[in-house]
Order: structure tokens, then sequence, then C-alpha cells
């Protein structure tokens, strides 16, 4: 295949160069690499993703190494370093985490709209593989930090991550992101978050919280699945990102359930430990899943744990967050 | 408990990983995707099973670390939950492994499970939580 229809970019500590003949399947996966903006300093670990289109349709995996909405994982039959995806599509997708070298076969289709779809979560699994090799646990969290503190922030998707983010950046806080961090231990055992994407995805409705947001509606929809407008942090508080911070609390959002604006309660270490497990992927394979576990274990462990429950009205006034900061401090 | 289930070897299942903190560990089942917290002294009774042991040796090695003989409730409750959760089980053969030591005061063994297991199909490799119907 020519190189000619090859582009890359960086994600974070990766360098990731991608083939494919198709104009629209290069530049699925283009889009999808160029929501990780943050610049990091090399050198970059190289990967390599070759796209192929075929005439012919994979079945399932079974998904033993690790089972998603739209793609099973499992390790080769026939070498155990590789890893076969296979995915809804009918694409089907090798490689070797360790030398980030991957190809796939998507089959040849006038409808692509779920090859496309699955081309997501395939580089979700070529990059999620490519930072763990690289030495880097993706955490599904926001972040903020001011004056030497930093709190993870943890919800699931559409749970306040990104809301809370911006509150609390209107009250000087900065931010290493709303939802995709990586983590590792330092050489002395203390944990290192950094950050991937400096964009927020935010819904039209926040601006009657946060009015400098501005007409989001008028932006382009970035995905058949949510209302929510990309915006660049930067552009509207600058000076408010980060780009590396040690965490030093967690917090735990929930909606509604205390009926007040805002209640805050202190978590038991456990609880620290089993909120903050979840927000990580572990696969099948005792080797990765013991580091994953050791590392999110020991940060768990160095981390103060606020369990947030966030009511309907809590960004109608700016004091109702005071109670949030006085925790973290 | 018969003198059979006394006498067999018991060992950790390999598809329980393990990290130890300070003065804890936590086991992680790869197969129901729960985890667990083990106190100081339930981490080494724990480290017996992987190289294997038999219920008597861990509690004879409990009782030399310092466990009294009212102790023993304790500790044959905590291998019993070991069991029940299919933390460990019966081994044909005993594999190599390193002198177990345990230092401190001896104090009754606890097995934490923690309450929501991990995911087992997720949104993507990134993003652990569950999917939503397409």
């Amino acid at each position: 295949m020519s190189t000619t229809h090859a582009a890359r970019h960086a994600c974070g500590p990766l360098d990731v160069k991608v083939i494919a003949d198709s104009d629209t399947v290069r530049g699925k996966i283009m889009d999808t690499l160029e929501l990780y903006n943050v610049i990091w300093p090399q050198p970059l670990s190289p990967v390599r993703i070759e796209i192929r289109e075929v005439d012919n349709r994979a079945d399932l995996g079974a998904g033993e190494y690790l089972e998603c909405a739209r793609m099973h994982v499992d390790r080769s039959l026939t070498d155990e370093q590789m890893l076969e995806a296979t995915f809804k599509s009918g694409a089907v997708a090798t490689g070797n985490p360790s030398s980030g070298i991957w190809t796939a076969s998507i089959p040849r289709s006038d409808d692509d709209f779920w090859t496309l779809i699955d081309l997501e979560s395939l580089v979700s699994l070529v990059l999620t593989e490519g930072w763990r090799h690289a030495g880097w646990i993706p955490i599904h969290a926001g972040a903020v930090a001011r004056n030497g503190h930093c709190a993870l922030l943890c919800a699931q998707s559409g749970g306040g991550k990104t809301s809370l983010t911006v509150a609390l950046i209107r009250r000087g806080w900065q931010t290493l992101g709303d939802d995709k961090l990586l983590l590792r231990l330092r050489d002395d055992g203390s944990p290192e978050l950094r950050a991937l994407v400096h964009t927020f995805n935010l819904h039209p409705r926040t601006r009657s919280w946060f009015p400098e947001v501005g007409e989001l509606e008028n932006l382009p929809v970035y995905s058949e699945w949510t209302e929510k407008r990309k915006v660049h942090p930067e552009d509207i508080w600058s000076g408010t990102t980060l780009t590396e911070a040690t965490p030093t609390h967690l917090v735990d959002i929930s909606r509604n359930k205390s009926g007040e604006p805002v209640s805050v309660e202190r978590m038991q270490s456990g609880a620290v430990l089993s909120t903050f497990l979840h927000q990580t992927v572990v696969p099948a394979d005792r080797r990765k899943a013991k580091h994953i576990l050791g590392v999110v274990a020991r940060t768990a462990g160095m981390l103060e744990g606020i369990s947030l429950d966030l009511g309907d009205d809590v960004y109608a006034a700016p004091d109702h967050l005071t109670l949030l900061e006085d925790a973290l401090s | 408990m018969s003198t059979q289930a006394s006498t067999e070897i018991l060992a950790l299942r390999p598809d329980v990983v393990v990290t130890t903190l300070e003065r804890e560990a936590v086991l992680l089942d790869l197969e129901t995707k729960y985890f667990y917290s083990v106190n100081h002294p339930g981490w080494a009774i724990t480290q017996l099973f992987e190289s294997g042991a038999t219920r008597i040796e861990a509690r004879d090695r409990a009782l030399a670390w310092g466990a009294g003989n009212g102790d023993l409730g304790p500790i044959t409750e905590f291998i019993e939950r070991l069991v029940t959760e299919r933390l460990v089980t019966r081994a044909e053969e005993r594999l190599p492994g390193e002198e177990v030591r345990f230092e401190g005061t001896w104090s009754a063994p606890t097995l934490q499970k923690h309450r929501e297991p991990l995911q087992r199909v997720m949104v993507s490799a990134f993003d652990p939580t569950l999917p939503l119907a397409e």
C-alpha cells in the first residue's frame, strides 16, 4: 500500500501513523485521533495502523480479553503476544501492543456507518494498549487543580464531570481535562497525572449557568449520539489548562440523591479504591491486570475521597461549591 | 469439616491477581470481576495459598505467627470465605514459593468484598462504563 495514503498524529506519548487507501476511512481515524490535542514531550513511541478493505466479514470472537459494546478482543491462537479484535460490522484487527503494529480488515460496503463507528473502537483499543505499553494507565475521569491540590472527578458519562469542571474553572481552578487522563507512578512512588485532551464536550443548555460559553447550538454537532459541542477551554477561560499534576483527592459525583444543591461527605478508603478502579478498563490478562491494580490501588491509598451529590440548581448560585472547595483544601 | 477437606491442598486461582499495599492487599478476580481487600493477617494467610497449602497448614502457620487458640475461629472462617468466593480452589500439587513471613501483632484476618464488580462489558477499551443500548 502506498505511503501517500498515510497520515499521522501524536496522541499523548504515542506517534500514530495511519495507512489506508480509503480517504473516508483514513479521515475517520484521523478525526478520532485528533481529539487528543495535548502536546507531549519527545520522544514518542511509534504506533502504526494499516487498514485494508476486503470482501468478507469476520465473525465476532469470544471477547475473553476484553468485551466492549461493538468489539470483542481475544488473544491470538497462534501468537499470545498478539491481540485479535473483531467487530459487529464484520471488521477484524490484529496487533501486537509491544511493537505497536496493527493491521485491520474492514468489509467493503456502500453503507459504511457501522464500520466507521467500529473504527472508533479500534482506535480506542490501539491507543489504550499503546499507552499501557508506554507505562501509562488510561483513566476515565476529569481533573482540576488549585494551590497544590488536584482532584480527580469521577462520574459515568453524562454524570456531570464537565459541568463541574467548568464551574470550578470559573472559581479559579485549572484543569487537565474533563474525561480522559493518563496515570503512572513516578520513581518515588508518587502518582502522576497527565492530560490528553484539552477540549470539553458541553451541552448547549449549560449556557444558562455559564453564559460566556456563548451560543453553542451554532457549533457543529460532532457525534450522532450527543447534542454536546466541542469547546476549547483556553478560548473562553485563558490560562486554565494544565498538562500534569499530582492527584490528592478523588471526587465521586452523584446527582440528586440528597435533595440539597450540594452535599459533601468523606469517603472510606475502600470506597475510594472501588470508585477509582471503576474509572479504568482492566483486561483479562494477568500481567496487565496486576500492573493496573497495583498503580490504581497505590494511588487510591494516597487520595482523600469526597462523595459529592449535586442538585439541579447547584450552579445557579456560585457559593454552592464552597462546601466542596473547603473539603478539597 | 472432614479430614479430607482439612488436608486437601488449596491454591489461589490463576486468574486472581493480587497487589500488596503497606498493611493490606487487594485481590481482583478476573473471571467474576469482583475485587476484595484483605488486611495484613489475611494477606499473610492468602500468601500461603499462592504456592498451595492445606487448611491445617495455614492454621498452624497463623499460630506460629502469633495467633492464639482463640483466634482459630476467625482464621477458619477467613479460609472458608476464600473457598466460598472461589478465590482459592483445590489443587493437585504445590508450586515452588517463597517463605511467607508475618511481622506485627496478630488480629483477626478480614476479607472485604467490594460491592460493585468491575464491568464485564464496557463502552470501549478506554471507557469502562456500561454501554447504552444501540
